[in-house]
């Protein structure tokens, strides 16, 4: 599996997104699978973003928690940033049947992603929206379960 | 002529050896009946609300009084009436009945511990929550928790039952401080009278109360289906056993659960051993004729937030971060007129169908997805199936291989 993590500036994120979620996916890589997401990550903009998922592999129909590790491109933990979630299923036309939040985690660098429920196998699309200072990025997430 | 013989068997070959119901599963396709199997399914999740929901001594405390149709205001009720074993714990009517007509169809709780939802709307978020709301319905059980509570303290069986799980009960003997009947709700007798009472005499009755419903949850945490035929033929893919798994499914059958799981999309919801994601839909069903259109989950979200017995109230066994399924439940435009995915296992015990009992027959259901209509209230999530009439009876046949015994445990 491809890693499938974007970052792009905010502002080019809001044109591109509509084009991301509509048309093909495989323009812009391929998603991760269940047990991918773990091991993974990348960099580009402002901020690198690694998860470590809870339960591994990622399972259906529970809810869970992931840690959410976010650091400068030069391996420097962001410390309070803002970080919001929003995601679903492009296919089936609906969002996440949860509200997942974002909040500090065990160290500057991490974040605890709770709150989120995979209901339907499939393609998942995942936004995390990330303001620390002056520097709002934006992380795409694509998921296949 | 011989070369049009030739041709005439060839054409019928190929189509015999493209018959789809004869093809082997895929790796892709195994992995996902597997994920169906019964074999898959785990100890139902933990309910850190409910501090006894694994204890056996409650669990048979639990059984009791399931089956007791004194724990009503009639003497005739128990949670059996509309949970019939026979029935595979549902009652086999449009809507229940016990005192009153009830507003929607008795769901089967076999297999319900799994979920963190209960009742179609999902308006409470523990099997012990659950349980305590008949008790008090008009229509239901119709009886008053102050009742219940008498009833238990002067029952020889009942009382050194429940004080060996929870302690003594509160002393009760004391009429003016603790009425025959007593609740707060819609009863204006009882309510005055519950008004009447002390903070703290409310509280330990509302305690001793939902012990009770913690007991019935302990008994039908135990509820859990056992193994149907479609189980013994995943368990034949899984070993490689093409002749066993040949004699257990029909050519339909087997096409039923390859459009169950393919061009039909069923497993979208209804996956996992259960064949439920438990989850909120809106499936465009039409209401029972004369009624207003079912909220369904959003006015069950705004309900269970309020509910004292949720989670996070004071009666929950949780700490407070615990509660994550409530903590992060959402609302939405989306969730009106949704109602909670059912299991798929056990239909032919279960019948009639839907949140309303809308639909006596297994065709009929089909029928309806094939089209998905308009939705009454909110949006119909399903699209048309554009499935024929035998790709409709494939299906139902395959649905009736999911049934099988309910595990009733000796307690």
């Amino acid at each position: 599996m491809t890693l499938a993590f974007y970052f792009r500036d905010r502002g080019l994120l809001l044109l591109w997104l509509p084009v991301y979620f509509t048309l093909s996916h495989a323009a812009l890589g391929q998603p991760v699978g269940a047990g991918d997401i773990a091991f993974q990550s990348t960099v580009a903009g402002h901020y690198e973003v690694r998860f470590d998922s809870q339960p591994k592999p990622i399972v259906i129909n529970q809810i869970q928690s992931w840690v959410m590790s976010v650091r400068t491109g030069d391996g420097l933990c962001v410390k309070g940033a803002e970080i919001t979630v929003v995601g679903g299923m492009p296919e089936h036309n609906h969002g996440f049947p949860t509200a997942p939040l974002v909040r500090p985690g065990a160290n500057d660098c991490e974040y605890l992603v709770e709150g989120l429920r995979f209901h339907m196998s499939g393609r998942w699309e995942m936004s995390f929206n990330i303001k620390a200072g002056a520097k709002t990025d934006t992380l795409m997430v694509s998921l296949d379960l | 002529m011989a070369l049009i013989a030739v041709g005439i068997l060839l054409s019928a070959g190929y189509f015999l050896l493209d018959d789809p119901s004869d093809q082997p599963w895929t790796p892709d396709e195994e992995k996902t009946l597997e994920s169906l199997w019964i074999g898959n399914l785990s100890q139902p999740p933990i309910d850190s609300s409910n501090a006894v929901a694994t204890n056996i001594n409650a669990a048979k405390l639990g059984h009791k009084l399931f089956f007791d149709p004194r724990l009503s205001v009639n003497g005739l009720v128990s949670c059996a009436i509309c949970h019939q074993p026979s029935r595979h714990f549902s009652d086999g009517m449009a809507k229940g009945f016990a005192i009153g007509e009830a507003q929607r169809n008795t769901p089967s709780i076999v297999g319900t511990a799994y979920s963190p939802w209960f009742y179609w709307d999902g308006r409470k978020d523990s099997l012990w929550a659950q349980a305590l709301a008949p008790l008090e319905h008009e229509d239901e059980h119709g009886g008053n928790r102050m009742a219940y509570i008498h009833f238990i303290s002067g029952d020889e069986v009942y009382r050194p039952m429940y004080q060996e799980l929870f302690g003594d009960l509160p002393d009760i003997s004391d009429p003016v401080r603790f009425p025959a009947n007593a609740a707060p709700g819609d009863n204006p007798e009882w309510n005055k009278a519950w008004q009447a009472m002390a903070a703290a005499d409310q509280e330990s009755i509302t305690r001793a109360f939902t012990n009770l419903g913690k007991s019935i949850a302990a008994y039908e945490m135990l509820l859990v289906p056992q193994p149907s035929r479609f189980d013994h033929y995943v368990e034949t893919e899984l070993i490689n056993d093409a002749s066993t798994q040949e004699s257990l499914f029909s050519p339909n059958e087997k096409m039923g659960l390859r459009l169950f799981i393919g061009k039909a999309g069923c497993i979208n919801c209804h996956n996992g051993p259960l064949l439920t994601n438990n989850e909120f839909h809106n499936t465009g069903l039409v209401n029972s004729a004369g009624e207003i259109p079912d909220k369904g989950r959003v006015e069950g979200e705004r309900l269970v937030r309020a509910d004292p017995f949720n989670c996070a109230g004071r009666y929950s066994d949780s700490a407070v971060n615990d509660c994550a399924e409530l903590r992060f439940m959402r609302s939405g435009v989306d969730l009106i007129g949704a109602m909670r995915t059912p299991s798929l296992r056990n239909l032919e015990g279960t019948a009639p169908y839907m949140h309303k009992g809308q639909m006596k027959q297994l065709s009929e259901v089909l029928d309806h997805y094939n089209r998905a209509p308009e939705a009454m209230i909110g949006h119909n999530e399903a699209e048309p199936l554009g499935l024929n009439d035998l790709e409709l009876r494939q299906l139902e046949d395959f649905l009736n291989t999911l049934n099988g015994p309910v595990l009733t445990p000796i307690l």
